[in-house]
């Protein structure tokens, strides 16, 4: 009487041990496998959602400047300041038209009441479309004492290019209109505005004479949310910032020089945090990036307000990503050519450090002459 | 026979294994031909904390082949290259020295910025000519071109380079 399969077999029986053992360590192998691919495939999906928030910036961007004519710039303003960021001018142009209104209601008459840091309800709680989902450390903002809810916080920062402004100017500037400095390098640059939004500099992208293919307009960096004015430390590369006071140096000796092991600053490295804090305010911590150090690279610097050298970083594998001024999203690799970074950053013009002249060749490599928007590089493709 | 066919399986799984993490990102690979260098720097036979070194080659043709380092509280240093302590290209090297602060009125940045911060925000603006760099260790160091002081990189590398600067 046959009833059983195994018996069907004839005289071969069932399995013998080592038969067995040989296919679990197959299986064991296989899922040794699966288990980091599937890793990987979650790191690569939330990486796709990150390119997707970004390309969304480049064509807010791009809409905006249908509308206005010109590229929303870091705006000041007149006798009382309102420095925000290009995202207040951007808000209606990535679906946050309510939160501009509530912005620019003002005071009835037009001018501007909300200073990016108070509690209004324009610079609280998350918008999605400025958090890359990779970066868990921006999901959580910064509470401000009394206020209604965290602060807005932000992954995507724009590009100041390979220079930087000359300091000092935040108070020279509200005074004086000549005393404004202007970083030609990049098309984000801050100078004195009429009151409100669209009234600073205000580039057409014609003034892109590098071409918009060869011009970086945003790319991301690791946020660490904490309050304005924060001494908190935060000592890993991608987040924090190390005080160098780099403006003696040059970026390889001064700043280079600064990471340790395992993600880390060097131990004797004094490093804040704060990077991405308020969407709306124009510290260089908040929503400034520099094409200086390479991709993932430290960043360094004397005052988190405007002589802080910000670097591009994220938690995806080996770079970051980047909106050019064409609209196109690339991965910048951490390997891009940055040229010699012994050369000291130029402060032109208000600044001592003048090393390269601002409006020549970047020094920095082809991450430089992506950020300089009339350097004349012939090298900026990647 | 069946055990070997089994094994031959097992073989051809352990080939593809390989084959498939081999697909996997290879690190930037660092430039060929960097040694490991790192040591002590000292003025007056005191350790420097917080002081950046410049290794310039001598030998011109090499590109980008500055070197630098950035000493810790017990004036220890490690070079690097292109990426953090990669180390240095063999060879001779011209060695400048720097320990700048920028001082304004007396004070560094922060001490201004905290006696002058009416505000309470953090923003204060200052006369750009004011603003003066010091270099707290001698001048003849820290010109990269100038300096007096010469170094070579053996082709092994070299843990216990000493950078001495006297008066």
């Amino acid at each position: 009487m046959k009833t059983f399969a195994l018996k069907g077999r004839g005289d071969r029986g069932g399995f013998t041990l080592v038969e067995l053992l040989v296919v679990i360590a197959i299986i064991g192998i296989l899922i040794g496998l699966l288990l980091p691919a599937v890793q990987a495939a979650r790191e690569a999906a939330r990486r796709m959602q990150c390119t997707n928030n970004l390309k969304q910036m480049g064509l807010a961007i791009q809409n905006y400047h249908d509308t206005n004519s010109c590229l929303p710039g870091y705006g000041m303003g007149g006798t009382i300041p309102y420095d925000y960021t290009p995202y207040i001018g951007m808000l209606p142009f990535f679906e946050q038209t309510a939160r501009y209104d509530s912005i620019a209601a003002g005071d009835g008459n037009g001018v501007w009441q909300q200073e990016p840091f108070d509690n209004h309800e324009g610079f609280l709680r998350p918008i999605p479309t400025i958090l890359c989902p990779s970066d868990a450390g921006s999901k959580t903002g910064y509470t401000e004492s009394g206020y209604a809810a965290p602060f807005t916080t932000c992954n995507y920062r724009f590009s100041y290019g390979d220079a930087v402004n000359g300091r000092g100017w935040y108070n020279d500037c509200k005074s004086n209109n000549a005393n404004c400095p202007h970083n030609s390098r990049c098309v984000f640059a801050m100078v004195h505005s009429g009151r409100g939004v669209g009234h600073g500099w205000c580039p057409p992208l014609s003034a892109i004479t590098d071409g918009t293919s060869n011009t970086v307009l945003m790319s991301e960096r690791c946020a660490s949310p904490r309050g304005r004015y924060t001494s908190d430390s935060d000592t890993r590369v991608k987040s924090g910032w190390v005080k160098t006071g780099i403006w003696g140096g040059n970026p390889k000796s001064t700043c280079m020089t600064q990471v340790g092991n395992n993600g880390q600053y060097i131990a004797s490295a004094t490093a804040y945090a704060g990077s991405g804090s308020l969407y709306g305010y124009w510290f260089f911590n908040n929503t400034t990036f520099f094409t200086i150090m390479p991709p993932n690279g430290p960043s360094c610097g004397d005052d988190f307000t405007d002589t802080l050298i910000a670097s591009a970083t994220s938690n995806h594998s080996g770079g970051v990503n980047a909106v050019l001024a064409d609209g196109s999203v690339r991965f910048v690799s951490d390997t891009i050519d940055c040229g010699d970074l012994t050369v000291p950053v130029s402060l032109n013009p208000a600044g001592k450090t003048n090393a390269h002249p601002v409006g020549g060749p970047s020094p920095y490599g082809v991450w430089g002459a992506l950020g300089s928007c009339n350097g004349g590089e012939t090298t900026a493709s990647m | 026979m069946t055990l070997a066919k089994n094994c031959a399986v097992l073989a051809l799984v352990c080939a593809l294994t390989v084959a498939l993490v081999g697909c996997g990102s290879s690190g930037g690979g660092s430039r060929s031909g960097l040694v490991k260098a790192s040591g002590i720097l000292t003025y007056n036979g005191q350790p420097v904390d917080g002081a950046t070194l410049d290794f310039r080659p001598m030998d011109e043709s090499v590109q980008n082949g500055v070197a630098a380092g950035f000493t810790d509280e017990k004036g220890m240093f490690s070079l690097m290259t292109d990426r953090p302590g990669d180390g240095a290209l063999p060879g001779k090297y011209r060695v400048s020295v720097k320990k700048q602060v920028e001082m304004i009125d007396g004070m560094t940045r922060d001490e201004y910025v905290k006696a002058n911060d009416k505000e309470g925000n953090g923003e204060v603006s200052f006369d750009k000519n004011k603003l003066k760099t010091e270099d707290l260790l001698p001048a003849k160091y820290n010109d990269p071109l100038n300096s007096p002081l010469e170094v070579e990189i053996p082709s092994g590398g070299i843990k216990n380079l000493e950078i001495k600067l006297e008066d």
